[in-house]
């Protein structure tokens, strides 16, 4: 019997186990939605107890990681809706001070991540999650509780913002 | 055939990499984990107790109250009956009507 089934089966160390091994793949995944490191972290230990509470619906379809990605893209959207952290992370400024070098031309790809970080999150997750990670418009549009064309029409225009910037220079 | 990367994706890839950088940070213990996992199903039963319970205690109260009516005021219960039928009938229209629209 493998840990998904033993830990269905309500084995702790079977599921402590499971968790283990996805448990930096979904806090890098919210730290690229988020762009809170902090943030992240909180979702991510929330990601944790909500598999935990739902594992017993876990029926396999999908890699048990992409179902924690698909957990952990609800309860962002969640933090959204609910303390309107739109704004706010918008209003933040402070975004990649670390990487930006005290003297010198900055790496290109931060006006590209200067220009993600200026989109409404819930226009640049799809992007991130098309883009980066590989889902499809469906996954995407399930998780995010949006119709498909919708979740088409965001990754378009976050991509026309991104691309912008880019063609000008060249 | 595999299309080459525009250059935004290029960036948008370095970008994410490095800001998902997480060095050589490890993931929890083991053991801190499964005591996460005994804490949230502990909590998880209490709960559903706690609602089973909430649920017969409610269903005591309305089954006792049925038989108080019924063996007292038979033609109050009916009318009550028949209300409560009614609503959930146009409730039930009213729902069936948004989802058409």
């Amino acid at each position: 019997m493998d840990d998904m089934a033993r830990a269905q089966q309500g084995d702790q160390v079977a599921l402590a186990r499971l968790l283990q091994a996805d448990y930096l793949s979904v806090k890098k995944y919210l730290i690229t939605v988020t762009h809170d490191r902090a943030l992240a972290e909180d979702l991510t230990q929330e990601t944790m107890i909500r598999a935990i509470q739902r594992i017993g619906q876990f029926g396999g379809k999908s890699r048990f990681s992409t179902w924690l990605i698909s957990i952990a893209t609800n309860l962002y959207m969640d933090t959204l809706r609910r303390q309107k952290r739109e704004r706010r992370l918008q209003e933040e400024s402070a975004f990649f001070e670390s990487e930006r070098p005290a003297v010198g031309p900055e790496p290109e790809w931060l006006e590209v991540m200067d220009r993600l970080h200026a989109l409404p999150r819930d226009v640049a997750m799809p992007l991130v999650l098309k883009h980066y990670y590989g889902y499809t418009y469906e996954e995407i549009g399930e998780w995010m509780g949006i119709p498909e064309g919708t979740v088409k029409s965001r990754i378009f225009n976050a991509v026309r913002a991104l691309r912008k910037g880019l063609t000008e220079h060249e | 055939m595999n299309e080459r990367p525009e250059k935004w994706e290029e960036h948008l890839r370095q970008g994410l990499d490095t800001l998902s950088d997480l060095g050589d940070e490890q993931p929890p213990e083991l053991a801190n984990l499964q005591m996460l996992v005994a804490d949230v199903q502990r909590e998880q039963r209490r709960q559903t107790a706690r609602d089973l319970a909430l649920f017969w205690l409610c269903a005591v109260a309305l089954l006792a109250g049925g038989l108080y009516a019924v063996s007292r005021q038979p033609v109050w219960f009916l009318v009550l009956q028949g209300m409560v039928l009614l609503a959930a009938g146009a409730a039930w229209l009213g729902r069936r009507r948004r989802v058409t629209e």
